[in-house]
Protein backbone atom coordinates (compact mmCIF):
# COMPACT_ATOMS: atom_id res chain seq x y z
CA UNK A 1 0.00 0.00 0.00
CA UNK A 2 1.14 3.53 -0.73
CA UNK A 3 2.81 5.29 2.20
CA UNK A 4 2.09 9.01 2.21
CA UNK A 5 5.18 9.78 4.26
CA UNK A 6 7.34 8.40 1.45
CA UNK A 7 6.42 11.53 -0.47
CA UNK A 8 6.48 14.06 2.36
CA UNK A 9 9.20 16.07 4.02
CA UNK A 10 9.00 18.11 7.18
CA UNK A 11 10.38 21.14 5.36
CA UNK A 12 7.32 20.97 3.10
CA UNK A 13 4.94 21.45 6.02
CA UNK A 14 3.76 24.97 6.85
CA UNK A 15 2.07 25.43 10.21
CA UNK A 16 0.88 28.97 9.57
CA UNK A 17 -0.13 29.90 6.08
CA UNK A 18 -0.23 33.64 5.59
CA UNK A 19 -2.59 33.59 2.63
CA UNK A 20 -6.15 34.82 2.89
CA UNK A 21 -7.42 33.73 -0.52
CA UNK A 22 -7.24 30.61 -2.63
CA UNK A 23 -5.10 32.35 -5.23
CA UNK A 24 -2.66 33.45 -2.55
CA UNK A 25 -2.44 30.02 -0.97
CA UNK A 26 -1.71 28.47 -4.35
CA UNK A 27 1.16 30.92 -4.74
CA UNK A 28 2.42 30.44 -1.18
CA UNK A 29 2.29 26.68 -1.26
CA UNK A 30 3.75 26.52 -4.75
CA UNK A 31 6.75 28.34 -3.30
CA UNK A 32 6.85 25.78 -0.51
CA UNK A 33 6.48 22.63 -2.60
CA UNK A 34 8.94 23.78 -5.24
CA UNK A 35 11.65 23.57 -2.60
CA UNK A 36 11.57 19.92 -3.56
CA UNK A 37 14.02 18.93 -6.25
CA UNK A 38 11.21 16.99 -7.90
CA UNK A 39 9.36 20.17 -8.83
CA UNK A 40 12.00 22.17 -10.67
CA UNK A 41 9.64 24.59 -12.37
CA UNK A 42 7.46 26.42 -9.86
CA UNK A 43 5.53 28.47 -12.42
CA UNK A 44 4.65 25.48 -14.59
CA UNK A 45 3.50 23.68 -11.47
CA UNK A 46 1.34 26.61 -10.45
CA UNK A 47 -0.20 26.82 -13.91
CA UNK A 48 -1.07 23.11 -13.79
CA UNK A 49 -2.52 23.60 -10.34
CA UNK A 50 -4.80 26.36 -11.55
CA UNK A 51 -5.77 24.39 -14.61
CA UNK A 52 -6.92 21.49 -12.45
CA UNK A 53 -8.72 23.80 -10.05
CA UNK A 54 -10.64 25.34 -12.93
CA UNK A 55 -12.19 21.96 -13.66
CA UNK A 56 -13.67 21.70 -10.17
CA UNK A 57 -12.74 23.06 -6.76
CA UNK A 58 -10.52 20.67 -4.81
CA UNK A 59 -12.20 21.41 -1.51
CA UNK A 60 -13.09 18.13 0.15
CA UNK A 61 -15.45 19.52 2.77
CA UNK A 62 -14.68 19.41 6.49
CA UNK A 63 -12.23 22.27 6.06
CA UNK A 64 -9.86 20.34 3.83
CA UNK A 65 -8.54 21.20 0.38
CA UNK A 66 -6.42 19.03 -1.86
CA UNK A 67 -5.16 21.20 -4.71
CA UNK A 68 -2.93 19.15 -6.96
CA UNK A 69 -1.29 19.14 -10.34
CA UNK A 70 -0.26 16.56 -12.87
CA UNK A 71 2.48 17.74 -15.13
CA UNK A 72 5.33 16.37 -17.22
CA UNK A 73 7.57 18.92 -15.56
CA UNK A 74 7.21 17.15 -12.21
CA UNK A 75 9.84 14.48 -11.70
CA UNK A 76 8.24 12.56 -8.86
CA UNK A 77 5.31 12.73 -6.47
CA UNK A 78 5.66 15.38 -3.76
CA UNK A 79 3.16 16.24 -1.02
CA UNK A 80 3.13 19.47 0.98
CA UNK A 81 0.86 20.35 3.88
CA UNK A 82 -0.29 23.80 4.97
CA UNK A 83 -2.40 24.89 7.92
CA UNK A 84 -4.46 28.05 7.93
CA UNK A 85 -5.83 29.08 11.31
CA UNK A 86 -8.31 31.53 9.79
CA UNK A 87 -9.40 29.32 6.89
CA UNK A 88 -9.52 30.05 3.18
CA UNK A 89 -12.53 30.15 0.90
CA UNK A 90 -11.98 27.58 -1.84
CA UNK A 91 -15.17 28.60 -3.57
CA UNK A 92 -16.93 25.29 -3.19
CA UNK A 93 -20.59 25.75 -2.43
CA UNK A 94 -21.64 24.79 1.09
CA UNK A 95 -18.12 23.81 2.14
CA UNK A 96 -16.58 25.41 5.22
CA UNK A 97 -13.41 27.48 4.97
CA UNK A 98 -10.37 25.35 4.24
CA UNK A 99 -7.95 25.13 7.15
CA UNK A 100 -5.93 22.13 6.05
CA UNK A 101 -4.35 22.18 2.60
CA UNK A 102 -2.74 19.11 1.11
CA UNK A 103 -0.96 20.11 -2.05
CA UNK A 104 0.70 17.61 -4.28
CA UNK A 105 2.30 17.36 -7.65
CA UNK A 106 2.77 14.21 -9.66
CA UNK A 107 4.10 13.32 -13.11
CA UNK A 108 1.32 13.04 -15.67
CA UNK A 109 1.99 9.41 -16.50
CA UNK A 110 1.67 8.23 -12.89
CA UNK A 111 -2.07 7.72 -13.09
CA UNK A 112 -2.29 4.76 -10.75
CA UNK A 113 -0.24 6.41 -8.04
CA UNK A 114 -2.21 9.62 -8.49
CA UNK A 115 -5.49 7.84 -7.79
CA UNK A 116 -4.02 5.92 -4.84
CA UNK A 117 -2.58 9.00 -3.18
CA UNK A 118 -5.71 11.08 -3.67
CA UNK A 119 -7.81 8.29 -2.16
CA UNK A 120 -5.47 7.83 0.78
CA UNK A 121 -5.23 11.52 1.61
CA UNK A 122 -9.01 11.68 1.42
CA UNK A 123 -9.30 8.81 3.88
CA UNK A 124 -6.85 10.45 6.24
CA UNK A 125 -8.72 13.74 6.04
CA UNK A 126 -12.19 12.38 6.55
CA UNK A 127 -11.36 11.27 10.09
CA UNK A 128 -12.09 14.10 12.50
CA UNK A 129 -9.37 13.06 14.95
CA UNK A 130 -6.76 13.33 12.19
CA UNK A 131 -7.93 16.80 11.23
CA UNK A 132 -7.92 17.95 14.83
CA UNK A 133 -4.45 16.58 15.28
CA UNK A 134 -3.12 18.57 12.36
CA UNK A 135 -4.87 21.74 13.46
CA UNK A 136 -3.49 21.51 16.99
CA UNK A 137 0.04 20.57 15.94
CA UNK A 138 2.76 22.88 17.20
CA UNK A 139 5.54 21.51 15.03
CA UNK A 140 6.01 19.97 11.62
CA UNK A 141 7.26 16.88 13.45
CA UNK A 142 3.85 16.40 15.02
CA UNK A 143 2.14 16.57 11.66
CA UNK A 144 4.63 14.19 10.10
CA UNK A 145 4.12 11.80 13.03
CA UNK A 146 0.36 11.80 12.45
CA UNK A 147 0.96 10.62 8.90
CA UNK A 148 3.51 8.05 10.01
CA UNK A 149 1.00 6.55 12.39
CA UNK A 150 -1.66 6.57 9.71
CA UNK A 151 0.69 4.83 7.29
CA UNK A 152 1.55 2.21 9.88
CA UNK A 153 -2.04 1.66 10.85
CA UNK A 154 -3.17 1.27 7.27
CA UNK A 155 -0.34 -0.97 6.20
CA UNK A 156 -2.89 -3.62 5.33
CA UNK B 1 -4.55 -13.75 -10.52
CA UNK B 2 -7.64 -13.10 -8.45
CA UNK B 3 -11.03 -11.63 -9.16
CA UNK B 4 -12.40 -9.68 -6.23
CA UNK B 5 -16.10 -8.94 -6.15
CA UNK B 6 -17.73 -6.58 -3.69
CA UNK B 7 -21.50 -6.77 -3.49
CA UNK B 8 -22.65 -3.59 -1.82
CA UNK B 9 -26.14 -3.43 -0.43
CA UNK B 10 -26.05 0.29 0.29
CA UNK B 11 -25.67 2.21 -2.92
CA UNK B 12 -24.79 5.37 -1.07
CA UNK B 13 -21.52 3.77 0.02
CA UNK B 14 -20.34 3.22 -3.53
CA UNK B 15 -18.17 6.35 -3.57
CA UNK B 16 -16.33 5.20 -0.48
CA UNK B 17 -15.83 1.68 -1.78
CA UNK B 18 -14.46 3.00 -5.06
CA UNK B 19 -12.10 5.14 -3.05
CA UNK B 20 -10.96 1.99 -1.22
CA UNK B 21 -10.35 0.26 -4.55
CA UNK B 22 -8.46 3.31 -5.79
CA UNK B 23 -6.28 3.46 -2.70
CA UNK B 24 -5.42 -0.21 -3.03
CA UNK B 25 -4.42 0.27 -6.66
CA UNK B 26 -7.35 -1.64 -8.11
CA UNK B 27 -7.67 0.80 -10.95
CA UNK B 28 -9.34 -1.51 -13.45
CA UNK B 29 -12.52 -2.00 -11.46
CA UNK B 30 -15.91 -2.26 -13.07
CA UNK B 31 -19.15 -1.23 -11.39
CA UNK B 32 -22.32 -3.12 -12.17
CA UNK B 33 -25.81 -2.45 -10.92
CA UNK B 34 -27.68 -5.47 -9.71
CA UNK B 35 -30.99 -6.37 -8.20
CA UNK B 36 -31.64 -8.69 -5.31
CA UNK B 37 -33.60 -11.72 -6.38
CA UNK B 38 -35.87 -11.56 -3.37
CA UNK B 39 -36.90 -8.04 -4.21
CA UNK B 40 -37.62 -8.88 -7.84
CA UNK B 41 -39.69 -11.85 -6.80
CA UNK B 42 -41.56 -9.85 -4.18
CA UNK B 43 -42.52 -7.00 -6.43
CA UNK B 44 -42.43 -8.29 -10.00
CA UNK B 45 -43.64 -11.90 -9.78
CA UNK B 46 -47.16 -11.95 -8.42
CA UNK B 47 -47.06 -15.38 -6.87
CA UNK B 48 -44.20 -14.29 -4.64
CA UNK B 49 -45.91 -11.11 -3.50
CA UNK B 50 -45.98 -12.53 -0.01
CA UNK B 51 -42.27 -11.84 0.20
CA UNK B 52 -42.97 -8.11 0.07
CA UNK B 53 -43.70 -8.05 3.78
CA UNK B 54 -40.18 -9.16 4.53
CA UNK B 55 -38.59 -7.09 1.81
CA UNK B 56 -35.79 -4.67 2.29
CA UNK B 57 -37.99 -1.63 2.02
CA UNK B 58 -37.26 -0.84 -1.58
CA UNK B 59 -33.51 -1.42 -1.27
CA UNK B 60 -33.68 -3.65 -4.26
CA UNK B 61 -30.62 -2.42 -6.06
CA UNK B 62 -27.10 -3.39 -5.20
CA UNK B 63 -23.82 -2.22 -6.60
CA UNK B 64 -21.27 -4.80 -7.62
CA UNK B 65 -17.67 -3.73 -7.94
CA UNK B 66 -15.25 -6.14 -9.60
CA UNK B 67 -11.55 -6.00 -10.25
CA UNK B 68 -8.70 -8.33 -11.00
CA UNK B 69 -5.46 -8.24 -9.09
CA UNK B 70 -2.35 -10.25 -8.32
CA UNK B 71 -2.39 -9.77 -4.56
CA UNK B 72 -3.34 -12.46 -2.13
CA UNK B 73 -5.66 -11.45 0.69
CA UNK B 74 -7.13 -8.56 -1.25
CA UNK B 75 -10.57 -9.13 0.26
CA UNK B 76 -9.23 -8.64 3.76
CA UNK B 77 -7.36 -5.51 2.69
CA UNK B 78 -10.53 -4.05 1.20
CA UNK B 79 -12.37 -4.91 4.39
CA UNK B 80 -9.70 -3.29 6.59
CA UNK B 81 -9.56 -0.03 4.66
CA UNK B 82 -13.34 0.09 4.38
CA UNK B 83 -13.65 -0.41 8.11
CA UNK B 84 -11.50 2.64 8.65
CA UNK B 85 -14.12 4.50 6.62
CA UNK B 86 -16.87 3.13 8.87
CA UNK B 87 -18.00 0.51 6.38
CA UNK B 88 -17.94 -2.74 8.29
CA UNK B 89 -18.41 -5.84 6.19
CA UNK B 90 -18.92 -7.94 9.30
CA UNK B 91 -22.33 -6.27 9.36
CA UNK B 92 -24.50 -8.38 7.05
CA UNK B 93 -26.46 -5.34 5.88
CA UNK B 94 -23.37 -3.79 4.31
CA UNK B 95 -22.43 -6.36 1.72
CA UNK B 96 -20.14 -9.18 0.83
CA UNK B 97 -16.62 -9.49 -0.47
CA UNK B 98 -15.72 -12.48 -2.60
CA UNK B 99 -12.28 -13.34 -3.91
CA UNK B 100 -11.99 -15.94 -6.63
CA UNK B 101 -8.93 -17.49 -8.15
CA UNK B 102 -8.75 -16.83 -11.89
CA UNK B 103 -7.70 -19.90 -13.87
CA UNK B 104 -7.49 -18.39 -17.31
CA UNK B 105 -7.33 -14.96 -18.86
CA UNK B 106 -7.78 -14.25 -22.56
CA UNK B 107 -6.98 -10.69 -23.48
CA UNK B 108 -4.53 -8.64 -25.51
CA UNK B 109 -0.91 -8.85 -24.44
CA UNK B 110 -0.59 -5.09 -23.87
Amino acid sequence: MVELTSFMKEKLICLELKSATKAEVFEEMSDLISQSEFIPDRDTFLAALKEREAVMATSLGDGVGIPHARSDSIRSLVIAVGISKDGIDFGAKDDPLVQIVFMFGIPTEETKLYIQVLAKISRFARRKSNRERLLSAKTADEIFAAFEEFDEMSGA
Amino acid sequence: MYLVIVVLYKEEQLDDILSVFAELGLENAIVVEGTRMQEVLAFDVPIFAGLAAGSLGGKRYVKIVMATCQEEGIGEKISNVAKDMDIDFSNRDIGTILTLSVKEVVTSED
